[in-house]
């Protein structure tokens, strides 16, 4: 509390009361926005190495060389970004093919999908951008990941 | 991809800016678990071990895929660019961003590869072996697979050969659909179109060939996740 008053008195003058709002609006910001809390956490913590144990019924047609029941098989985990650094899509947005052609080259690369009669194209440059699109398609909800 | 329902529940996807071995990591805004983007399994977090249905996705250009499906819809861009921030990584000779845990030296690290997995182990065609053979008919792993390069649109593909409980082998066909390859098989000589596995002349007519668990990788990053893979020409 005394530390507070005096916090206030130091804070006298115009510039004081632009310096203390300041601060505080960067406090607000950092709280309650996660993507800058991650961004400045890196800051400080570039890399982080976390040993991952595969546990439960792993693909092992994948995984060969790494025996999913075994505990000692790590996989390390490297942070390069905050979370949502790079933004995924969650509500993805379609156009027709014809409303595409003036913007989508013949040879631009697209993963396709096709699910109960229903056919997506989503540009790898674009996926390049968002890395992941959460889209519904023939009923069926899928994550399409680059 | 991958379905993104597991027992009844919906997840949502986000980019967690973690890697496993130069791999995305996903996480999900319900648990906040992470997901090797590889693996399609949680690693970490309130879900892990759990595992994610795979979806086959076909990677192609445009114009191919609007040839097949008129009636597709397209991820709207809302004005971005069709130049992609990925374009130097995918031919400067660096191996991802932290680098691989193990070199192997039978190929250049940036070489792509149609990675394919039987039930007891993996198996890689360079694009490199493909131009030379453009349709491998192999069998590993208790697999009957037929891998091929589809040089028109740049992409590797492999399927089961075994449809309609007949084992097929397959040629490049002298002439392609439009502007499609085409496969013939020597057993009814039948003719397949390449990028969709399905038959579309001869006595298979409407038979489609199934696709095998399989993925297009750049040599470097198949064998730090499949460092015992064995590769074809090898």
């Amino acid at each position: 509390m005394l530390l507070k008053v005096g916090f206030w008195r130091g804070g006298e003058g115009v510039l004081g009361k632009v310096i203390i709002f300041g601060v505080a609006v960067l406090i607000v910001a950092w709280l309650a926005v996660p993507h800058l809390r991650d961004a400045s956490f890196n800051l400080i913590r570039p890399s982080e190495d976390v040993t991952v144990v595969l546990r439960g019924e792993a693909r092992p047609s994948l995984t060969l060389g790494i025996d999913p029941a075994d505990a000692e098989s790590p996989f390390q985990m490297v942070t390069l970004l905050g979370f949502d650094a790079i933004p995924a899509i969650l509500e993805p947005e379609f156009v027709t093919a014809s409303e595409a052609e003036g913007w989508m080259l013949p040879g631009e690369q697209v993963l396709g999908l096709s699910i109960n009669g229903e056919s997506r194209a989503y540009s790898v440059p674009l996926l390049s951008r968002h890395e992941i699109v959460n889209d519904v398609v023939g009923g069926v909800p899928v994550a399409v990941t680059w | 991809m991958y379905a993104r329902q597991v027992e009844g529940t919906v997840y949502t996807f986000g980019v967690s800016g973690k890697l496993i071995r130069n791999a995305m990591v996903m996480y999900d805004h319900q648990t906040r678990s992470l997901w090797s983007h590889f693996l399609g399994q949680a690693v970490k977090g309130e879900l892990v071990g759990t595992v994610l249905d795979f979806v086959p996705v076909t990677h192609t250009t445009w114009a191919a895929w609007r040839e097949l499906n008129p009636d597709t819809l397209v991820l709207d861009k809302r004005g971005r660019s069709s130049r992609d921030s990925y374009q130097s990584y995918y031919t400067n000779g660096s191996a991802g961003v932290i680098g691989e845990s193990v070199r192997d030296e039978r190929l250049p690290r940036k070489e792509r590869v149609v990675g394919v997995a039987g039930a007891t182990g993996v198996k890689a065609y360079s694009f490199s072996a493909l131009e030379l053979t453009p349709v491998v008919n192999d069998t590993f792993a208790d697999l009957d697979v037929v891998v091929l390069l589809d040089a028109a649109i740049q992409t590797g593909l492999a399927y089961s050969r075994t449809v309609e409980g007949r084992t097929l082998t397959f040629d490049l066909a002298p002439d392609g659909v439009g502007i499609f390859t085409a496969l013939v098989d020597r057993e009814t000589g039948s003719r397949w179109l390449a990028l969709t596995g399905r038959a579309v002349e001869g006595e298979m007519k409407g038979a489609t060939l199934e696709r095998v668990l399989s993925h297009l990788s750049f040599w470097f990053a198949w064998t730090d996740w499949n460092p015992e893979t064995a590769l074809y020409g090898d």
